[in-house]
């Protein structure tokens, strides 16, 4: 689902225009982050959070030269479902593909 | 963690602050948001949204489990997950603090884990947690580096101690053994420079040949200072010395056995080859090169004077004898064989020869007849003097007897063969 294809479907849910509707979602993007940049977390309960997490450096070692590398230490975002979702998510049928 | 949680009534507020709507509203954007990024997944498994990530949904497959109560085993059905990959613009956002580091290979294992970075998004402090680990890391390089310099170096200045060490123990062993003061200056002069001192000791070890296994012997109890040393310098320097010392003992039992051949105890020395008579190898290795140098019966009576030096030669003759075997007789008509079976009596002689050591009687016969193989004639007409074929009193003198002309024919292969034959006999005894 593309950005836009996602404006559309929140302006249509609240009866605003897309452009206030895409205007406002740049706005909350920027928020997060922002927010995320100085490393605080956003909660969307029923949704899930984004979280800062820092990543050790490491030893990392090329399978086939065997060169060793080292990685330096890194901060990813990463996003974790609510139980809410997750339970939304169980009951959907998986199709073999 | 020290950092904030955010929830929605946060984001909220600080939405309504930047775009000046009602937080009303922007609380049901929010939901909205939500809900249409959950359907979107339902649909379509992927939604993108610019400036922040993808989310997917991700199936796991169902597996096998442990009960952790009751410990019996369970299956976990398999399910689907949201997982999120940020865009690479947030990636960089987020990694800031540690924008500036890079991979690098390694080529040693020994880098160390950096000290844990301050989380600079605190107002009051600088973010430079990665800056102060590089820093770090080169000073740990530049004093691996020095400490690297430093072992070298004490290296070969150990092995050069090592050297000196064993010069002042070359320096006592040489007062003691060596009256030579040559060497003593060679050993003493060069004990400051540590490179022409290892030379020298094997110089002197080889010079005295009875103190090179002193030396050898006292130059590993002066190795207490060395213990710095590494093994391998030591070892190779040991095995230097042994092998020069080696060849010293070597010299000095080949100079010995020289000094055996001119002892004044042994009269005759013969050491009989059991080759042929006509092998010039009959004398021991010492004259090997007389030997060899033999082509001829005048150039070889040059060289045995020179040889026996004072050996006095009286030439006397004696009125011939008749007896059973007469040399007058002429031999044209005798049979070799003949000859050769008659008992032969000695009263006829030629010459007489003194004995002195080192005198050889293949010499001397050769020096009358022509032949070495002749000695046995000698031996034969002296025969109460010998107490066995090599060995005769000095002093003694020896009558060279006057050979029937067909036994003593240097030219007939007869006479020869009879003369090994003979020759065989004596030794055999």
């Amino acid at each position: 689902m593309k950005h836009k294809e996602v404006v559309t479907a929140i302006a249509a849910k609240l009866n605003q225009s897309e452009q206030e509707t895409a205007a406002l979602l740049d706005h909350a993007v920027n928020i997060f982050r922002t927010q995320l940049s100085e490393g605080n977390s956003v909660l969307l309960s029923g949704f899930g959070s984004f979280e800062v997490k820092r990543k050790e450096e490491r030893i990392s070692v090329h399978p086939s030269t065997k060169v060793r590398t080292l990685i330096p230490p890194k901060q990813v975002v990463s996003f974790k479902q609510s139980a809410i979702f997750k339970q939304k998510l169980k009951e959907v049928p998986h199709a073999e593909g | 963690m020290q950092k904030d949680k955010l929830n929605a009534a946060d984001i909220t507020g600080l939405i309504s602050e930047h775009s000046s709507l009602s937080k009303r509203v922007i609380d049901d954007f929010l939901k909205a948001l939500i809900s249409t990024i959950e359907e979107g997944l339902l649909v379509n498994d992927v939604v993108k949204i610019k400036g922040l990530g993808t989310f997917k949904l991700q199936w796991n497959e169902p597996r096998k489990s442990v009960n952790v109560n009751t410990g019996e085993e369970i299956v976990i059905d398999g399910y689907y997950k949201v997982v999120f990959a940020p865009e690479a613009e947030l990636r960089d956002l987020v990694n800031l603090p540690y924008a500036h580091l890079e991979a690098t290979l390694l080529s040693s294992n020994d880098e160390n884990m950096p000290p844990d970075p301050e989380n600079d998004f605190q107002p009051d402090s600088t973010p430079e947690p990665m800056r102060i680990l590089t820093e770090q890391a080169s000073e740990i390089k530049n004093i691996l580096s020095e400490i690297n310099s430093l072992g070298k170096k004490a290296a070969p200045h150990n092995t050069s101690e090592a050297v000196s060490e064993v010069v002042p123990a070359a320096n006592e062993i040489a007062d003691d053994v060596a009256p030579d003061d040559l060497v003593l200056e060679e050993v003493v002069s060069p004990s400051e420079q540590p490179v022409p001192s290892a030379p020298v000791t094997e110089i002197v070890s080889e010079d005295v040949s009875i103190a090179p296994e002193k030396s050898q012997e006292s130059a590993p109890a002066f190795q207490p200072k060395n213990k710095n040393v590494k093994s391998a310098a030591s070892r190779s320097f040991a095995v230097v010395m042994f092998v020069f010392i080696g060849i010293g003992i070597g010299i000095g039992v080949t100079y010995l056995m020289h000094y055996m051949n001119w002892l004044p105890d042994r009269a005759l020395i013969f050491q009989f080859a059991e080759d042929d008579s006509e092998d010039i190898a009959w004398f021991d290795a010492a004259d090997a090169a007389d030997n060899d140098e033999i082509n001829n019966d005048d150039s070889a009576d040059e060289l045995i004077e020179e040889e026996l030096g004072n050996e006095v030669v009286e030439v006397v003759s004696q009125p011939a004898e008749v007896d059973i075997v007469r040399p007058d007789q002429s031999a044209a008509k005798v049979d070799f064989n003949t000859v050769a079976s008659l008992p032969r009596i000695y009263d006829d002689f030629i010459a007489t020869e003194e004995v002195i050591p080192g005198s050889r009687l293949a010499r001397i016969a050769e020096r009358h007849y022509g032949v070495r193989e002749f000695w046995v004639y000698i031996y034969e007409a002296n025969i109460d003097l010998f107490v066995s074929p090599d060995y005769v009193a000095p002093g003694t003198t020896l009558r060279i007897p006057k050979l029937h002309p067909l036994l003593g024919d240097p030219k007939s292969a007869e006479a020869l063969a009879f003369a090994k034959k003979l020759h065989d006999q004596y030794i055999k005894k």
